[in-house]
């Protein structure tokens, strides 16, 4: 009876952990979607991240991405709600120098939404982690923004 | 005791014997023809290459620059939809298939969404032949280039389309194939703004294409992960012999702190750094023709 119950609560621990995962990728994408507005998407980084060791620094992950002169982009990050971690992204410029994150530290604010106008071509690295190390499931989506077409600007008007 | 460990092998047994039918059975899909791609291992770490994926831009990008810039559309400069029937290797239908998904994106940019019916179709057509058609839904497709007004969800659903169609290769080891679409997107796009700035002497989009040097570098080292396939060792001395005149090219990038400041909600940041570039017009003018024959190589 005992090994049947352990069992049984080895299966349902293993289930929800693969409908998580499932669920805490695409289905993001789709949420911060809406927070692109008028930003064109480009592209995203899934994240899904263990909580890390008490102690240690908590896991992180370092993209590079080309971003270009004159162009205006917009970084979202979505969580998934099943997990407490929120997710931080700092951009790192071409010389390695931290030039943003969504993540205040003076007043512990995370942003959902950070826009930054570029000025200089190059690559960058997108480092992605989750506040205080906890484990969570969330989405980087990268945007840019389009000049309205004439068509655009009419109806506008 | 003997017992529990029997019944958790069990459990772990069915995990992977999901997991393993799954990939048999797409194994079985793909067929003889697609055996050989699957034998080119990449060289380098799937984290690696991954990581280099993503670095590369979208040609969206450097369309909406072309735009911007006011420079006329014009199909002449595409890969004619009726070449596609001409492509009979994956090698071929996987770089065409980029190519086509740049010419699609500068269609779309310009809001010619009625005539990118056509590279709809053909963008379909060759993901169908590389098995990945999943990924691009031609009634939806159709229906939104229907109008100019559903521009934002064309462009969201093609790029998405792709991304997804990107992911499902490398994690079914096909790393090869998306290498190849990555490539053939990338030079369309190159291409397409060579020859704009060939016309139009638009310093902007000239700059733009000298930027260009970082990208090539990534993706010579994505495509060099592959190089034991002979198609690919090709590909990658013609890019090398451009990377050679990319290298003429120097980028400066001077460093100056951004200043944050919020605005309804959202963090806005304004970059006082600069880069500049420095290529000759001999430099240019080489760019560009070596960008033109191995375009009508690869067409």
């Amino acid at each position: 009876m005992k090994v049947r119950l352990l069992l049984l609560i080895a299966v349902l621990l293993w289930l929800p952990t693969r409908y998580a995962a499932a669920q805490c990728n695409d289905q993001l994408i789709g949420v911060s979607a809406e927070l692109l507005d008028d930003f064109t998407y480009i592209k995203d980084i899934k994240v899904r991240m263990k909580k890390s060791k008490k102690g240690k620094l908590p896991y992180s992950h370092k993209y590079s991405v080309i971003l270009n002169k004159g162009m205006k982009y917009r970084f979202i990050s979505a969580n998934a709600q099943e997990f407490d971690g929120q997710l931080v992204f700092k951009i790192y410029n071409t010389q390695n120098v931290m030039i943003m994150t969504n993540y205040s530290q003076s007043t512990g604010k995370v942003y959902d939404v950070v826009d930054y106008t570029c000025k200089a071509s190059g690559q960058y690295y997108v480092e992605v982690s989750f506040l205080d190390g906890k484990e969570g499931c969330a989405v980087c989506v990268l945007g840019f923004k389009r000049k309205k077409t004439e068509y655009e600007l009419y109806l506008d008007n | 005791m003997k017992r529990h460990i029997l019944y958790l092998m069990a459990i772990i047994m069915m995990g992977y014997a999901c997991s393993s039918g799954d990939q048999k059975s797409i194994d079985e899909e793909l067929g003889e023809d697609f055996k050989k791609e699957a034998e080119v291992k990449p060289k380098v770490s799937k984290e690696s290459i991954e990581d280099l994926i993503y670095s590369i831009p979208s040609p969206l990008e450097m369309t909406e620059m072309i735009r911007s810039s006011g420079a006329e559309f014009s199909d002449k400069m595409l890969n004619n939809t009726e070449n596609s029937k001409n492509y009979v290797n994956n090698h071929k239908k996987a770089l065409n298939l980029g190519v086509y998904g740049a010419d699609l994106g500068y269609m779309n940019i310009y809001e010619k969404t009625v005539s990118s019916i056509s590279y709809i179709g053909a963008v379909k057509g060759l993901a169908d032949d590389l098995k990945v058609g999943q990924f691009f839904d031609f009634n939806i497709l159709k229906r939104l280039a229907s109008s100019s007004q559903n521009i934002d969800s064309l462009l969201y659903i093609t790029t998405t389309g792709f991304n997804q169609m990107d992911d499902y290769l490398r994690q079914n080891n096909r790393g090869n194939i998306s290498a190849l679409i990555l490539t053939g997107t990338w030079l369309e796009g190159v291409y397409i703004a060579s020859q704009v700035a060939k016309q139009s002497g638009n310093q902007d989009i000239v700059e733009r294409i000298g930027e260009q040097k970082v990208t090539l570098d990534n993706l010579i080292l994505i495509l060099s992960a592959y190089e034991q396939d002979k198609n690919m060792t090709k590909l990658i001395a013609k890019l090398n012999n451009l990377k050679a005149q990319f290298d003429q090219v120097t980028i400066t990038y001077t460093y100056a702190e951004p200043e944050p400041v919020e605005i309804d909600g959202v963090l806005v940041l304004e970059d006082n750094s600069t880069s500049t570039i420095e290529m000759t017009d001999e430099t240019f003018n080489n760019i560009t023709n070596l960008l033109n024959e191995i375009r009508s190589q690869i067409i």
